[in-house]
């Protein structure tokens, strides 16, 4: 027999020895079986916390604006709903956004915080009519527009600010400085208007909130150019 | 569609210094990217469809925007020669093969400190790691064999939530080789892991970003402040207790569906906790102006339990309620459920199950509770549904809240099963079930498992089993010796029925799990049928070469007697 046929007959008994001794059982296993029922009740009534219901009416904002104004206005005290890219709608049920509430809208995407706001007087409006690109001379400026001054003060905050205003229809619209130092640019300025529920807006309607906010539309200069403002809600 | 379009964009003032537009598909490639613009002081734009990157295209402007392009999945493909060609743009381009190349690159040109590595299956963990790896100039990282020799580069390295168990074990290797420390950060859910990373923030941060860790948003991963997650309805059991041990002042919520949990926290800490919810957005244009969006995010796929309540049966004779749940939704959820009895809205009692039970996404659980509800009448009784589910145990935050009629009915089922054996050779656990039953049983299960010092679940394969028989549940598993160390015993958790839709018992059981060798038998038939072709191509081949040589020697024989003697071939001695 060659050498090939002796590593062949090898191999034929090793297999053959696999096949035909019995499989070992290095442990033998046992079961416990407990027929199992998950139960413990309470026959009495007990409290219960459960979620509030949905409420799905519509009213969102709408518009009104100049070539350097926009003007936001709606409801957020009772139901509301905001629609996304994917034709979905957030509803938010009664009663979550409270009158004084504050709404903030800014240009910065990052964040609004009241812990550093600071007050605003004629030289931070003229620095924010620069920041959007107006020349304060024009009617609509924001220094010919942010007329009144008034304090500020957030459910949060423990001292008031002073700051400039304007009034719209029934609600106090405030001017904000968001950074210690001068304005630089649109992110460093809140647009601030407390929750009001139920007044009547400039169309006769029922509204919660009316803010004024800047934007630059002006021929050859923002005419065109979409400008993003994210807008929060402090609650109260 | 323009409409639809226009709710995507992000901030385009002219004001900006650096645009960053990120064009990928792929989560991953953003977060690494939107990392990489942090590092560079850049804005992130994300491209979400091809009409929002036309948008944003429209209101671009200035001359340093970078567009980080995926190749293996852009949105926009060569975004840049679009913003060139159609706008008269000029950006900085960098394209990668995909989010492992663009990782390398960091690796290059970045020079963190700290290295965060999650798992790309939790995405939240990645979340909740960006503010920490910012404050310690560092980054958050998928697993990569090249991190391994980076290790050195690093002061500080942790490993967030579920790493794929060989990877972690490599990298603790070869952190141990170099005497590196690693953190590890896996309390359970990533809302623990985020609590957890507080720990290593130095100090109360006092404030706070909440949301769910699905989707990618500028605020969130500022840096600013450290994440911690909340759920889409509710937030965890006992968390305003650890927003006041924190010293947390303000919470920034994130996200327009959040505004409930917003709502909560502020009532909850009787409005000690500054609550400022992130909600909306609106785009100023001419014709689109002062209307209010929702948040524009780049959604990260993380799978979500949607679990409902699709039937319940009362069984008076038995005195029996049958809760009939359902998992919609494609990630598993953990459920614990207050059932409440009512009539007309009043409540007349009710029933707390006193365990979290586990629904896997597309399975139903039948709750079998043992009350009598005769003395209440049984009509027009309602089961209010109270549950709190989430795809990890200590972290149940979605709710349900659904009112059922109750079907007063009969239940009858004989079936009845036992356990016998599990065996575990080397590839493959199987659950050895046998019908004790006089009816056919269906019987799907789960075991579990400790595996790296935590339980885990695995869902086991069904198996219908007619009366008398025994049956095989089935998980295909590799497991070390360590871990047959770790589960000499395992628990089953069987459901069972004779019917398929109404799998109405359940069996729990320990057993124990018996090792057996490797079946070698299977190898041996092959090895057989191998030998014998071995053996008859060596006969073969002898029988050519004998064959060759009669012949050889017919040939010489007739050569001697035509020609003679052969004459010998003189070798030729050089």
């Amino acid at each position: 027999m060659g050498k090939i046929g002796r590593i062949a007959l090898c191999l034929a008994i090793f297999a053959l020895l696999v096949y035909f001794v019995p499989r070992k059982v290095s442990a033998i296993g046992g079961a416990s079986n407990d027929t199992y029922v998950a139960e413990t009740y309470t026959p009495i009534n007990g409290s219960i916390d459960t979620t509030a219901g949905t409420i799905y009416t519509y009213n969102v904002s709408t518009q009104e604006k100049t070539y350097r104004w926009v003007g936001l206005w709606g409801n957020v005290t009772g139901s509301i709903r905001l629609q996304t890219a994917s034709a979905t709608f957030y509803y938010w049920p009664l009663s979550t956004v409270t009158a004084g509430s504050i709404l903030y809208a800014t240009t910065d995407a990052t964040g609004v915080d009241p812990t550093y706001f600071y007050l605003t007087n004629n030289t931070y409006l003229n620095q924010a009519d620069a920041a959007y690109g107006y020349s304060t001379s024009v009617l609509d400026s924001i220094t010919n527009t942010y007329t009144g001054s008034g304090n500020f003060q957030s459910p949060s905050m423990d001292n008031p600010v002073v700051t400039n205003t304007t009034t719209v229809d029934a609600w106090t619209n405030y001017f904000i400085r968001k950074v210690s130092g001068n304005i630089a640019t649109t992110d460093d300025i809140v647009w601030a208007v407390s929750i009001d529920p139920q007044q009547t807006a400039f169309n006769g309607e029922l509204a919660d909130y009316e803010l004024l906010i800047p934007e630059n539309e002006e021929v050859g200069d923002g005419e065109g150019t979409v400008t993003t403002y994210y807008l929060w809600i402090e609650l109260n | 569609m323009r409409k639809l379009a226009l709710l995507l964009i992000f901030v385009l003032m002219p004001a900006l210094a650096k645009v960053v537009i990120i064009n990928s598909n792929d989560w991953r490639f953003v977060l690494l990217s939107m990392e990489y613009a942090h590092y560079q002081g850049g804005d992130v734009i994300f491209l979400i469809t091809e009409s929002q990157a036309d948008i944003i295209a429209k209101n671009l402007m200035g001359d340093d925007l970078l567009v980080m392009e995926d190749r293996s999945g852009p949105i926009v493909k060569d975004y840049d020669y679009y913003l060139k060609k159609f706008y008269g743009l000029d950006p900085e381009k960098k394209d990668f093969r995909d989010y492992r190349d663009l990782q390398e690159f960091l690796l290059k040109v970045l020079t963190p400190e700290a290295l965060f590595v999650a798992s790309t299956i939790e995405p939240e963990n990645t979340l909740i790691s960006v503010p920490l790896a910012y404050r310690k100039k560092g980054v958050v990282l998928f697993p990569s064999s090249s991190l391994f020799s980076r290790l050195p580069d690093f002061s500080d390295v942790y490993l967030v939530g579920s790493i794929q168990r060989d990877y972690r074990r490599e990298l603790l290797s070869v952190a141990a080789l170099l005497e590196k420390e690693v953190k590890i950060i896996d309390q359970g859910s990533p809302y623990s892991n985020s609590l957890a990373l507080l720990d290593e923030w130095g100090g109360s941060p006092e404030r706070l970003y909440l949301s769910t860790g699905g989707f990618l948003e500028p605020t969130l991963l500022d840096g600013k402040y450290p994440l911690v997650l909340v759920g889409r309805d509710s937030y965890n059991k006992g968390f305003i207790d650890v927003l006041r041990r924190l010293d947390i002042d303000t919470v920034f919520v994130i996200g327009t569906e959040l505004m409930d949990v917003g709502r909560r926290i502020r009532d909850d800490s009787d409005k000690e906790i500054r609550v400022i919810v992130k909600y909306g957005e609106t785009y100023t244009a001419a014709g689109y102006a002062g209307t209010i969006f929702a948040l524009s995010v780049y959604r990260v796929p993380i799978p979500q339990p949607n679990v409902t309540v699709t039937s319940v049966l009362y069984d008076s004779e038995d005195a029996k309620l049958y809760v009939r749940y359902t998992n919609l939704g494609d990630g598993l959820a953990y459920v614990s459920t207050i059932t409440r009895i009512a009539r007309d809205g009043v409540t007349l009692t009710s029933i707390t199950d006193d365990e979290i039970f586990l629904l896997w996404p597309g399975d139903e659980l039948i709750r079998v509770y043992s009350i009598d509800l005769t003395d209440y009448g049984l009509n027009n009784l309602d089961a209010v549904i109270d549950a709190r589910y989430g795809r990890y145990e200590d972290f149940l935050v979605d709710v349900l809240d659904r009112t059922i009629p109750i079907t007063v009915t009969r239940v009858v089922d004989r079936s009845s099963i036992s356990v016998e054996r599990a065996t575990y050779d080397g590839t493959i656990l199987r659950v050895y079930v046998h019908n004790d039953g006089a009816v056919t049983a269906y019987v799907p299960g789960q075991v579990t498992l400790l595996l790296d010092g935590g339980n885990e679940l695995f869902q086991l394969s069904g198996v219908k089993l007619s009366p008398g028989r025994t049956g095989v549940l089935q998980l295909r598993i590799r497991l070390d010796d360590t871990d047959l160390e770790n589960n000499q015993f395992v628990d089953v958790f069987l459901k069972y029925g004779e019917r398929q839709d109404l799998l109405v018992n359940v069996l729990k059981s320990r057993v124990q799990l018996e090792i057996v060798k490797l079946r070698l038998e299977l190898l041996a038939m092959p090895i057989l049928a191998l030998l014998l072709i071995l053996l008859v191509m060596t006969v073969v081949s002898r029988m050519r070469r004998r064959r060759y040589y009669r012949a050889g020697r017919r040939i010489r024989r007739f050569q001697k007697a035509i020609i003679g003697t052969l004459r010998r071939r003189r070798r030729v001695r050089r």
